[in-house]
């Protein structure tokens, strides 16, 4: 665990030292594309190894960009109070209090049922999409329910982006015109769009590997590519809260590598809240955890939460303990 | 072979078999039996079923395949005979009956059926679509009547359409004399766009449905509202799919003869104006000249049904272009992306460095060889892990 702990943190001084000094060549640093179809190469000294390559994404920070029509600048704090969640009769999610601080990454962690997802999809109004599913409780974006009468979910989605466990750029559209399809679609505008194609992909991570294609189509990608394109995407529109539903799962060992240091990044500037499977990635990324259980045929609780160190070194529940352990889920 | 022979010989004689068909089937399964025993006896019944099966399913696409050659090499053979250039230009006007095939041409009837084939696109697939749309990315209760509804008018017998819109359209304002509401390539149109609704509809449908949902989820979730989700994002993704499923329904269309007996009703002469008196279109010409009595007219009626199965083989041809295209530039991308120019980063030589480890140090060294100053820049644990960095650096490239 603590090993962990100093390849998160070596991790991060590697990027600060290289933002500092600048004069290495950038070539050694990129890691470049081919890497996830080539992984079978060395996955494992990648993935745990403390690797001193690391795309830092060494650029000048183009110039800040101005979207008119866009959410209100800087992180927000997002407050669930007492959710409850049903699908159907079923009830999934029980009262459930979690405050996420703004510009920090929340992790949640659970075994799988406990209602995780559907709480991340509270948080953005994404569950009220599927048929037959409520909820009752506030959640509050800056001390603003968001489920007030009046407040249209279109809104509240282009404040509280979204990146999903199976990527999905839309096949149709070039890599630049992924990023920029959440202004089309929301009906920003923006007064600089190379720019801000430019600053999304470089907050990706992804700006490096695919500025010089960037008209080719989305698809054409490799699978952590397109993750962190539709992580680029999520981010052109600038929202306050980013929430990441399981982001890793389906990519290979560098890809996480490259999107745990993209969420780094984001500390500060967007509000993270990311479910995961992976205990080590909650532990490495986050600084607030809440862990999540569903007993069985009754509907999920938070059992725990806090600071993530805290959680993982010395749980206050004995359930906690067992599953940051390994013992169960 | 010659096993089989002698068994028809024998099966012929001894139970003087009559009619040559029963001889036929007959002697195939004899053939099927013989050839599965030999085949189990000399190399074991797996072998045995294996082939057996394969002769039978053979068989049964020759059996399928015949039909349709013979039709379309019936209608070749009848049609090729008074084909001339002549036919592209000019219409039936001033044909005697005496004249020979090769007088006069279809143009009339080529021109007709383009025009209404057109207008049946312009009413059909705004509506099509909108109606899939409505089917697909909705959830109304109405969905559910008006999909059965669509699956009733996909069953609509085509004279039945005809004969609505000669009802309702064309009879009771027949001594009027309005324009449009008389035989015209319009009214056939209309006629058509009743035919090709319904299958335009579902195969849309179908084909939206196949669009994942993640992009739909994925679009809400960017702050796009329903309907831009759809515009920019479902139909989009789904073009291909759409267009596909508009040139089948244009090939079927295109072929119709019922609806346009009481609509189009069928004109010698050419008529550019679909919205004013009667018109040709291919359909009716084949159907008019062949009913004819005169030799000559039935052989330019198999020239006109000759020209419409090569615009339908055309449009069939168009469809499956259309909807290979997409997977073929996927595929071609596949193939590009894990072949960077510099060989050495082939997919290849990983897959086969694992296979053949005395490999391994061969195409590393290549590797970090080809890219010496970043080379020295690496952690040292780098050397073996991020050897691919110097060629994947290229790979992007175009």
């Amino acid at each position: 665990m603590t090993d962990r702990a100093e390849t998160g943190n070596a991790t991060t001084d590697a990027a600060a030292g290289d933002g500092v000094d600048g004069g290495r060549p950038p070539i050694a640093l990129a890691a470049a594309p081919d890497q996830e179809t080539l992984t079978d190469v060395d996955p494992v000294t990648q993935a745990v190894g403390p690797t001193g390559v690391i795309d830092v994404d060494e650029l000048p920070k183009p110039p800040d960009v101005r979207l008119m029509g866009g959410p209100p600048p800087g992180a927000a704090i997002i407050e669930a109070l007492d959710v409850c969640a049903w699908f159907g009769d079923h009830l999934v999610l029980e009262g459930v209090d979690l405050t996420m601080p703004a510009g920090e990454v929340t992790a949640l962690i659970g075994p799988s049922g406990c209602g995780k997802s559907t709480f991340l999809r509270i948080l953005n109004r994404m569950h009220e999409l599927v048929p037959s599913a409520s909820l009752a409780g506030e959640v509050l974006l800056d001390g603003e329910d968001i489920y007030r009468p009046g407040i249209r979910a279109q809104q509240v989605r282009l404040r509280v982006g979204m990146v999903f466990q199976k990527p999905n750029p839309f096949p149709a559209m070039s890599v630049r015109d992924n990023v920029l399809s959440g202004l089309k679609l929301a009906r920003v505008r923006c007064s600089d769009k190379d720019a801000l194609v430019e600053q999304s992909l470089i907050r990706a991570g992804l700006w490096r590997e695919v500025r010089d294609r960037l008209g080719s189509p989305g698809g054409a990608l490799s699978g952590g590519q397109q993750q962190r394109l539709c992580i680029a995407r999520a981010l052109a529109v600038q929202p306050n809260v980013l929430l990441m539903d399981e982001p890793c799962s389906a990519l290979d060992p560098t890809s996480t590598r490259r999107i745990e240091d993209t969420i780094t990044e984001l500390r500060g500037q967007v509000t993270v809240v990311i479910v995961t499977h992976n205990m080590q990635q909650a532990y490495r990324v986050s600084e607030h955890c809440a862990f999540f259980l569903a007993a069985e045929n009754e509907p999920g609780q938070i059992v725990e939460r806090g600071a993530t160190q805290k959680l993982f070194s010395e749980p206050d529940d004995t359930r906690t303990l067992a599953y940051v352990e390994g013992r169960f889920g | 072979m010659s096993a089989v022979a002698l068994t028809w010989l024998v099966f012929t004689r001894l139970t003087e078999g009559s009619g040559w068909f029963g001889f036929l089937v007959a002697a195939y399964f004899t053939f099927l039996l013989l050839y599965g025993l030999v085949t189990a006896d000399r190399l074991g019944t797996l072998v045995a079923a294996d082939r057996v099966v394969t002769v039978a399913v053979t068989t049964g696409a020759v059996v399928l395949l015949t039909p349709l050659i013979w039709l379309v090499g019936y209608v070749v053979v009848k049609g090729v005979a008074a084909l001339r250039p002549g036919f592209f230009i000019e219409d039936q006007g001033g044909v005697q009956a005496t004249a020979p095939a090769t007088a006069g041409g279809g143009l009339h009837a080529i021109i007709g059926s383009l025009e209404q084939v057109a207008l049946t696109l312009i009413m059909t697939v705004p509506l099509a679509v909108a109606t899939a749309i409505f089917l697909n990315e909705t959830r109304s209760w109405f969905r559910r009547p008006v999909r059965i509804f669509v699956d009733a008018m996909s069953g609509l017998p085509s004279i039945v359409a005809g004969l609505f819109i000669y009802a309702v359209f064309i009879l009771p304002y027949a001594q009027r004399d309005i324009g449009i509401l008389d035989f015209n390539g319009f009214m056939a149109a209309l006629a058509l766009t009743m035919i090709m609704l319904p299958t335009v509809t579902r195969t849309v449908e179908v084909v939206l449905r196949l669009v994942p949902g993640g992009l739909r989820e994925a679009s809400l979730a960017l702050g796009s509202t329903r309907a831009r989700s759809v515009w920019s994002v479902v139909l989009p993704t789904a073009r291909t799919g759409v267009t596909t499923a508009v040139v089948l329904g244009i090939a079927r269309a295109v072929g119709e003869t019922a609806p346009l007996l009481f609509t189009a009703f069928g004109y010698d002469l050419l008529n550019t104006n679909p919205f004013r008196t009667q018109q040709e279109s291919l359909p009716l010409f084949v159907y008019r000249n062949i009913q004819s009595s005169s030799e000559a007219a039935v052989s330019r009626g198999f020239t006109g049904a000759l020209v419409l199965l090569t615009l339908v083989l055309a449009l069939f041809g168009i469809a499956r272009f259309i909807g290979r295209d997409r997977t073929g530039r996927q595929a071609r991308r596949r193939r590009r992306i894990p072949l960077p120019p510099p060989g050495p980063a082939s997919p290849a030589s990983p897959i086969a460095a694992v296979a053949t480890p005395p490999r391994l140090p061969t195409a590393v060294a290549v590797r970090s060889g080809a890219d010496p100053p970043s080379a020295a820049n690496r952690e040292p644990n780098a050397a073996t892990g991020f050897a691919a960095d110097p060629t994947s650096e290229e790979a992007p490239g175009p």
